[in-house]
């Protein structure tokens, strides 16, 4: 009950996921796709903290 | 944030950057190379954020029948930049009150190459390059507020709005901690604040907080002095849920915002 509540809030918020690298996604790209869950995202078994000192961190 | 979290940071030879840009990619491959021996990093995708100061960003609010082809000609109309040597893209990111709200980046083609260069001279790929400011945007709860980070060198102050990056300014930060810092600090925001302010529709309120990053204990009275002088409440900036009390959560910050990025 607690998890999907979490889920809904997170779908709601606005978020910039361009990449300046990769394809462009326009409304009906995303659309398609949907929203990845909270949960899924922050399973993350490691992460590579790369800072390239560029006024980053 | 489940799992091993690794982080490090290593510095670069001063002739190998500069404001942002890459110089020397191959030095700062080298840079990086080490940092992930040292950490003990395996893995080869790697997430990238890249200084501001290499690149324009806008928020555009459009009719939400706005087809994707009203929405380039828009795009194009506010970031009107050379197209053989600037790269311009934009993406959905959400509807509300019927309007369209669209995010656009434009940046030097060269200038991210280099970036790209550096990275891959480390042994990776750049699977995902994205503005500091995205991914700062993403650590914060608040709606509206903004975002004060000495972590970084410049000094960097991103005004969030309705959760969405909306402004960016860097700034040289030389007073110290016991001089007269509040009034130095202060007249940046405002310069910022204003500017912001001068547009229309925007939902930063004097109640909107001022959130500040920074990898030393800020003394009390240093926060209350900010608010009187900028008109919003000040306060250290708060760890994004689920982070490990052992990681610096204000010096890795940035990582951590790609972290959260939808596409993981």
């Amino acid at each position: 009950m607690t998890k999907k509540k979490v889920e809904r809030v997170e779908r709601r918020r606005p978020h910039v996921g361009l990449n300046l690298v990769g394809e462009a996604k326009t409304r009906s790209a995303a659309a398609s796709k949907g929203c990845a869950s909270l949960l899924s995202r922050l399973l993350i078994d490691a992460a590579i903290l790369v800072l390239l000192v560029l006024g980053l961190s | 944030m489940g799992g091993t979290m690794r982080s490090g940071a290593v510095p670069v030879p001063e002739s190998a950057w500069n404001a942002g840009k890459v110089l020397d990619p191959n030095a700062v491959g080298q840079a990086i190379k080490q940092l992930l021996a040292r950490t003990e990093i395996v893995q080869t995708h790697a997430h990238v954020a890249v200084s501001d100061a290499v690149a324009t960003f806008r928020v555009l609010d459009l009719e939400n029948a706005a087809s994707d082809q009203q929405v380039s000609a828009a795009v194009a109309k506010e970031l009107a930049l050379d197209p053989e040597r600037f790269a311009t893209r934009w993406v959905d990111v959400g509807e509300e009150d019927d309007r369209r709200t669209v995010y656009a980046a434009a940046w030097d083609r060269t200038t991210m190459k280099s970036i790209s260069d550096a990275v891959r001279a480390a042994g990776l790929d750049p699977v995902v390059v994205e503005l500091k400011s995205a991914a700062l945007a993403r650590t914060v709860s608040d709606r509206s507020c903004i975002v004060l980070d000495l972590v970084s060198n410049p000094a960097e102050i991103v005004i969030i709005d309705r959760h969405l990056p909306q402004l960016w300014h860097g700034f040289e930060l030389k007073t110290p901690i016991s001089e007269g810092l509040e009034e130095a600090l202060a007249t940046q925001l405002l310069s910022a604040i204003r500017f912001f302010k001068r547009r229309r529709d925007t939902s930063l309120r004097p109640t909107s907080p001022l959130l500040v990053a920074s990898e030393q204990t800020l003394p009390g009275q240093l926060l209350n002095d900010l608010s009187d002088l900028v008109g919003h409440p000040a306060r250290a900036l708060a760890a994004p849920s689920r982070v490990p009390a052992s990681v610096r959560h204000s010096t890795y910050l940035t990582c951590l915002g790609l972290m959260m990025r939808r596409d993981q």
